[in-house]
């Protein structure tokens, strides 16, 4: 009989890609650990919603939770760094990522604050700008937009290119932008398919302009308390579904152009050198701002960042 | 094993006359204690529940409604009724029935609905000789349409658990809402023998009737149109209707001054927390049993032992059946929603559907003896014995399983809207 | 003994009065959130100019409001029960009943108190923010329902000591 009881909660549906992993994941650390670890998954916020998984964790309610970086805002700024524009886009940045010092260091700051890090899941790099009309594919194109916006950072590069970024959940886009609240939004590609904004954006430039990635993480604690192997396991498993992720995120994304071509959306992929342009403008902005933000972290932090490139 | 322990203890303590709300929230708190479970989970479960900005629809539907009774507007919504069908055979419960179905579409609570309608069609009714006991069932099963005619505050509540769109769930429960008016009112028609009927009072007094109606029955197409055209979210249209009541209460009816204005707060505050302490306490009695995996169990059974979606859908009916005869209803939404979700999803089995058939059953609920919020209702506004109002809401009880088992055969009748109106991807 | 209920009741008063101005405090709240919500469509659709924070704080709102206002809600009787079983009873019985009740409320009160505390001072050290526009510190948003749970327990005490005298009568 299992020894260890590990309760996981996230707030991916059942189906999702992610919640895929997590649950090739869970089975994983069960196999590694020859059983002594029982690994309950509790998807689609069924345990414990996504804006209390980090103190549950923490605080040992729970064992272990997955949380999207964007959950992390003001409370630990330095996990929102893949929103740098354009820095994230290189998909073997992210194969090499779990070993890398940009992740340790991300980790310790984790472990300072409670939680022992165990897997990062890479979700996507393949965003979409919608828009009506026109493409949204260089810093003009931006003017007097009103545009879904995402972290304080990232809104002061959209600011630079004359956007105007209004906050609000993902479930609520889709209204938005269907009554004019917004002009535009920023999604990733798969979610452009699935959230339906064909339905109410006609044109779509394709842009790897951020990176979202969930981790998983345990109750430091309890990870103490585990044996060797079982800690082993963890780790093990934790690589092995960061590939995984990584390899799951490019098949979620690679129907979806042209689901949204048959729906009669307009897609430009946008070229290097359109990227360089909106990068330009972006990039000191963020760098700006996100450095105000997430105070003496964030130098160290884009240092290492480069170093994967 | 558990799951059987854990209910039957949650039902001992409610048969013992705790409020319900401590009934779930002490056994929810002794579940977790037993297994060794952190109780401070008590309090994250409790700010995760409440701090949703969709319960306060909850409120501000409840605001809604007070506004429109106390600014005297509800007789003006009889009267327009009865004076367009008062006068046919069965015309009195006809005319009743059909100020109910107006008033649901205002009001989000079954109780509310009886309640307003009662007080001013029963005396009607009895000043025409309307059979007592036909009048006491009329209004206390039209009043159960409150929460299947948009909008609704179960419907919202369900939708918090499940996750499916609100919007998605008002336009399911329209079409279910109206074919229960029909029957009423065939029912009505049909058993109308030997009473007598009020005269036809003419053209002029109906146009007078409409025109003085018209402020009420014009807010339904001005909330539910804001939510389909996507002017509004369900919050939204929550905050405008009770903007619009205000404006008509204060400016056509003129009847609704600071002291109405108070009492009409502070009697939403006290009916919104008799919802919410409900809902503080089964999240966290779900809290403890999702932990100790009471719905994932029961899940799991469900689909070892070779369920079809039909057969669950008939077991899980009945015993909501069973249950509505004792508890609360939205007690029940809360307890039992968590534990069947998982192998509703399993099954495959479409929630708004599912959603529309619950509020069916718990309309029946509403007035299945023992435990009927409207018969008790009906009773406390007329003082008539409770077996007379049992009897007369008996026949109800039959026509309300006939529209349940309509539901369950024709899912469509429920889905059809919502999908039209692309909801449901 | 006839002066030691008037005390009871006395007592059962004065416990009673907190709770009571939380019921208003939560129905002013009602009337804030509705102006809150009316406010931000107004300015959407007559001004184009969308509030992000409303929704969040409408959130909030709805603790503190909820948090307020269930003890006074519970001091008039305002809660769901069954009594369907407890009505067959004798009146004295059921007094009894009541007073067990009463006890199970308390009970629940203090379990409120202890976690929501525990809650909102775990939140407070790990110095958790929201990640919404109002970037918030969570504890804060979470102090009504350390209050709300601590008028719950001082209505419980009150309806336990109107029992009482009851009980004494
Ligand atoms: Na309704
Ligand atoms: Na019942």
């Amino acid at each position: 009989a299992p020894s260890e009881t590990m309760r996981c909660a996230h707030q991916f549906p059942p189906t999702h890609s992610l919640a895929v992993v997590i649950d090739k994941w869970a089975s994983e650390i069960e196999t590694l650990s020859d059983g002594d670890i029982d690994v309950q998954v509790f998807p689609a916020n069924s345990l414990v919603s996504d804006k209390e998984n980090i103190p549950a964790v923490a605080k040992g309610d729970i064992e272990c939770a997955f949380a999207l970086n964007f959950a992390w805002g003001r409370t630990l700024p330095a996990m929102l760094v893949t929103t740098a524009p354009f820095t994230f886009g290189d998909l073997d940045v992210w194969r090499k990522w779990p070993d890398s010092k940009a992740a340790a260091f991300l980790e310790d700051r984790l472990l300072d604050k409670g939680l022992k890090n165990v897997t990062w899941l890479f979700q996507t790099n393949t965003s979409v700008f919608t828009s009506n009309d026109k493409f949204l594919k260089s810093p003009d194109d931006f003017k007097g937009i009103k545009i879904r916006g995402l972290v304080p950072p990232f809104n002061a590069g959209l600011e630079k290119m004359g956007a105007s970024p209004v906050s609000m959940s993902g479930g609520e886009v889709y209204q938005a932008l269907s009554t004019g609240v917004i002009d535009a939004a920023l999604t990733d590609i798969a979610a452009a398919v699935s959230r339906k904004y064909y339905e109410v954006q006609d044109h779509m430039s394709v842009v790897p302009v951020i990176s979202v990635y969930a981790h998983g993480f345990v109750n430091p604690k309890w990870y103490d308390g585990l044996s060797a192997k079982n800690q082993d396991a963890l780790s093990k498993a934790g690589h092995m579904a960061a590939i995984w992720a990584v390899d799951e995120s490019g098949a979620a994304v690679a129907d979806a152009p042209a689901q949204l071509e048959a729906q009669g959306v307009k897609l430009h992929w946008t070229t290097p050198q359109e990227q360089q342009a909106m990068a330009d403008v972006m990039l000191p902005a963020f760098n700006e701002s996100f450095g105000k933000w997430a105070g003496e972290d964030s130098e160290e932090l884009v240092k290492l960042v480069q170093e994967l490139k | 094993m558990t799951a059987l322990l854990v209910f039957s203890a949650l039902l001992c303590v409610l048969l013992a006359g705790v409020p319900i709300f401590v009934a779930l929230a002490g056994v929810g708190v002794a579940v977790l204690a037993i297994a060794g479970e952190s109780v401070t989970a008590v309090g994250d479960t409790l700010f995760a529940t409440l701090n949703r900005s969709v319960l306060a629809t909850i409120p501000l539907f409840v605001f809604m409604a007070q506004v429109m009774v106390r600014g005297k507007v509800i007789d003006d919504l009889y009267q327009f009724a009865h004076n367009l069908i008062g006068h046919v055979k069965g015309g009195l419960g006809v005319s009743t029935v059909l100020s109910c179905t107006i008033f649901s579409s205002i009001s989000g609570s079954s109780v509310a609905t009886a309640l307003s309608i009662g007080s001013s069609a029963i005396p009607q009714m009895t000043k025409f000789g309307y059979p007592t006991r036909r009048s006491l069932g009329v209004v206390a099963a039209g009043g159960t349409l409150g929460i299947l005619i948009p909008p609704s505050g179960p419907m919202i509540l369900y939708s918090l658990v499940t996750d499916a769109s609100i919007g998605a769930l008002f336009l399911a429960g329209l079409i279910p809402g109206l074919l229960m008016a029909a029957i009423f009112s065939a029912y009505c028609m049909l058993s109308a023998r030997r009473e007598a009927s009020p005269d036809f009072p003419g053209f002029r007094a109906v146009w007078g009737a409409t025109k003085k109606a018209f402020w009420a029955v014009m807010m339904p197409p001005f909330i539910m149109g804001g939510i389909y055209l996507g002017v509004f979210t369900a919050t939204e249209a929550a905050a405008a209707g009770s903007v619009y009541a205000l404006l008509v209460a204060t400016l056509v009816y003129r009847s609704f001054g600071w002291s109405q204005l108070y009492d009409a707060t502070m009697e939403t505050m006290r009916i919104s927390m008799m919802v919410f302490a409900i809902i503080a306490g089964a999240a966290i009695f779900g809290h403890a049993i999702t932990l100790i995996r009471l719905p994932v169990g029961i899940s799991e059974w469900v689909v070892a032992s070779g369920f079809t979606p039909f057969t669950f859908i008939l077991v899980v009916m009945g015993i909501i059946f069973v249950m509505g005869m004792f508890l609360e209803s939205i007690a029940i939404i809360l307890i039992t929603t968590p534990i069947f979700l998982p192998a509703l999803v399993a099954l495959d089995i479409d929630l708004i559907w599912y959603g529309v058939l619950l509020m069916v059953n718990l309309e029946l609920a509403m007035i299945t003896p023992p435990v009927g919020m409207n018969l008790f209702v009906i009773k406390g506004i007329t003082d008539e014995p409770l077996s007379e109002v049992i009897k007369g809401a008996y026949p109800y009880v039959l026509m309300m399983c006939l529209g349940l088992a309509l539901l369950v055969a024709f899912p469509w009748l429920a889905t059809a809207l919502p999908y039209a109106a692309g909801y449901g991807l | 003994m006839r002066s030691q209920i008037v005390t009871l009741d006395r007592i059962s008063d004065a416990l009673a009065l907190l709770p009571r101005l939380g019921g208003w405090i939560s129905a002013a709240l009602i009337l804030v959130v509705l102006a809150l919500i009316t406010y931000s469509i107004a300015l959407r659709y007559f001004f184009g100019t969308p509030l992000e924070w409303t929704e969040e704080l409408v959130g909030y709102t709805v603790v503190a409001l909820v948090s307020c206002g269930l003890s006074d809600a519970l001091i008039r009787q305002r809660h769901i029960a069954i009594d369907l079983l407890t009505n067959q009873l004798p009146q004295r019985r059921q007094v009894y009943v009541a007073l067990i009740g009463s006890l199970a409320t308390l009970a629940v009160a203090l379990v409120w108190v202890w976690s929501t505390w525990e809650t909102t001072e775990f939140n407070r050290a790990f110095c958790l923010y929201s990640n919404g526009d109002l970037e918030a510190p969570i504890w804060i948003t979470q102090v009504p329902l350390v209050i709300g749970a601590g008028l719950l327990v001082l209505a419980s005490l009150s309806i336990l000591i109107k029992l009482m005298a009851e009980v004494s009568k």
